[in-house]
């Protein structure tokens, strides 16, 4: 898995290619912790290259999420494929994030 | 789809082993003919059921033995090691509605499991664990 990030309106754009699994998801912890580290409250995840993510991704979105409360920040998701949002959905994650319908949206819901 | 397409292999349970399954599963797919929304859900259930015997189970020989299977309208996996008996299916529900201050990560993914795939069963066979999960292409879902 490879992470390209880029900044757009005050906001951190995180994209993750390939699979978010058990071998991979540390890598996307290490990204969000540097980036809360450097004070990036508004975040968006883009999943349009993300083939599939498992629990282990689950738990690594799941303290994004109480981190962006912790602090007042924003976690917006776009650009899931059918795979993906069906186990965000099966573990009851859908209602923990802002999910937008594409990057554009994105950006502007996580920079409000 | 009248063959049959079968692939056995025995990988370390370990972060490894979890790669090199879920490459080999793609070219089992790729083979076989079969969707890429089956392929993900096997992989995320691969990753979900490997992950937990390799930090849980820990078989004393570190190996756990997988079987691909696809037949007429059935793609099955098997996933065999010999750690003392656990049924991973018996682990309690995680609460999917709790709110984001109250909710934990833990029991995600065997839930997972249960919800990709049409039918996933344990059993304890000679002395080895064998998990089983069995999904058919057809269904129309993601």
């Amino acid at each position: 898995m490879t992470i390209h990030e880029v900044e757009e309106a005050g906001v951190l754009v995180l994209s993750p290619q390939g699979r978010i699994d058990s071998t991979t998801s540390s890598r996307l912890e290490q990204h969000l912790s540097t980036a809360a580290g450097q004070g990036h409250r508004r975040v968006v995840v883009d999943f349009s290259q993300v083939d599939y993510i498992s629990s282990a991704g689950l738990r690594v979105m799941l303290s994004l999420a109480k981190r962006a409360r912790d602090q007042q920040g924003r976690a917006v998701l776009f650009g899931m494929n059918d795979g993906v949002r069906q186990v965000f959905e099966l573990a009851g994650f859908l209602a923990l994030f802002t999910i937008a319908p594409a990057r554009a949206d994105a950006i502007q819901l996580a920079a409000v | 789809m009248g063959q049959v397409y079968l692939h056995r292999l025995t990988v370390a349970a370990s972060g490894a082993g979890i790669r090199r399954l879920v490459e080999e599963f793609g070219g089992f797919c790729a083979g076989a003919g079969l969707p890429d929304s089956l392929r993900r859900r096997f992989q995320v259930a691969i990753d979900e059921v490997v992950s937990n015997i390799a930090r849980h189970a820990r078989p004393a020989d570190g190996l756990v033995e997988v079987a691909f299977e696809s037949a007429a309208d059935t793609v099955t996996v098997t996933v065999e090691d010999g750690a003392p008996a656990f049924n991973p299916l018996g682990v309690p529900h995680p609460d999917t509605t709790a709110p984001l201050e109250s909710r934990k990560a833990g029991g995600v993914g065997i839930e997972v499991v249960r919800g990709l795939l049409d039918e996933v069963r344990y059993e304890r066979v000679g002395g080895r664990n064998r998990l089983t999960m069995v999904d058919r292409p057809s269904r129309a879902q993601p």
